[in-house]
C-alpha cells in the first residue's frame, strides 16, 4: 500500500521548490486526522499559489512540476506516490486564515505535515453546509477534540455565528 | 436501598456501546497512514453498495432506465 508521507512529501518539496506560497489538508483528509477514518476518495491539498500568475492557468505550474516528476493525472487528481491528491484554491479569507493558521505535526522522522484546525475545519464545513459536512461536524464533537472558545470566535469573525446557532442540534444527535 | 434492576436488553444495549466506543478511539488512535488506508477502503465499499443497490436496472428491450 502507498505510503501518506511520501505523498506529503512531495507536496512539502512543492512548497521548498516554490511552487506552491503554502499549503494545509483540509475536508475528509484533515477530519481523518484528527478524529477516526470516514471514507474518502482523494486527500484534499488547499493552497496558497504565487502570487501574479496567469489567473486563468493558475494551477498549471502544479501540473507542470507533477508531470515532470512523472506522475499521472486521472480527472481531477493527481496521483502523487500511489494517493490520488486534489489540488483545491483558497477563494475566501476563512480558507485562507485556515491555510496560515495551520497545525504542523511530525507525521515521520523527516515529514512534517500542515493540517487544518479543527476548529477552522468546522467552521468551513459549516459554511460548505452539505450534509456529510454535518456529519463530519457532529464525528468533531463526538471525538471533543474542537476548542470551543476558538471556534466561537472565528464563527464571530467569519459571519457564521447564526449559522451555527440555526444548526447545532443537527450535530448533537 | 433498593437496586434498580436493569434488564438485559439495557445491558446488551450498554455493552455495545462501550464496545462500539473503544472501537471508535482505537480506530482514533491509529497511525495517520492506516487510517488513510480504511478511508480509501471504505470509499470502495460505498461506491461498491452505490453499483449494486442504488443504480437503477434497465429494461434490456428498450434500453431505456423504467
Amino acid at each position: 500500500m502507498a505510503d501518506i508521507a511520501k505523498t506529503i512529501s512531495v507536496v512539502n518539496q512543492m512548497t521548498a521548490d516554490g511552487i506552491i506560497e503554502n499549503y494545509a489538508l483540509g475536508g475528509a483528509t484533515a477530519v481523518i486526522f484528527y478524529t477516526e477514518p470516514i471514507a474518502t476518495e482523494d486527500v484534499d491539498v488547499f493552497v496558497h499559489l504565487k502570487p501574479g500568475g496567469n489567473p486563468l492557468m493558475e494551477f498549471q505550474p502544479i501540473f507542470d512540476y507533477l508531470k515532470d516528476k512523472g506522475y499521472e493525472m486521472k480527472g481531477e487528481h493527481f496521483y502523487v506516490e500511489g494517493f490520488p491528491v486534489q489540488f483545491l484554491p483558497t477563494g475566501t479569507e476563512l480558507l485562507n486564515e485556515a491555510i496560515d493558521e495551520a497545525n504542523e505535526f511530525q507525521l515521520t522522522n523527516e515529514v512534517v505535515v500542515r493540517v487544518m484546525t479543527p476548529e477552522h475545519l468546522v467552521a468551513i464545513m459549516l459554511n460548505t453546509g452539505r450534509l456529510k459536512d454535518f456529519l463530519r461536524i457532529g464525528v468533531f464533537i463526538q471525538h471533543e477534540v474542537v476548542n470551543s472558545e476558538l471556534l466561537q470566535s472565528i464563527l464571530t469573525e467569519h459571519n457564521l455565528a447564526q449559522k451555527w446557532k440555526d444548526n447545532i442540534s443537527k450535530f448533537q444527535s | 436501598m433498593k437496586k434498580e434492576k436493569i434488564s438485559v436488553t439495557e445491558q446488551l444495549s450498554e455493552y455495545i456501546k462501550s464496545q462500539k466506543e473503544t472501537f471508535r478511539q482505537h480506530q482514533r488512535d491509529l497511525p495517520f497512514g492506516e487510517k488513510m488506508e480504511i478511508a480509501f477502503s471504505l470509499a470502495e465499499r460505498d461506491k461498491t453498495i452505490q453499483h449494486a443497490v442504488l443504480l437503477p436496472k434497465t429494461n434490456k428491450k428498450k434500453g431505456k432506465y423504467f
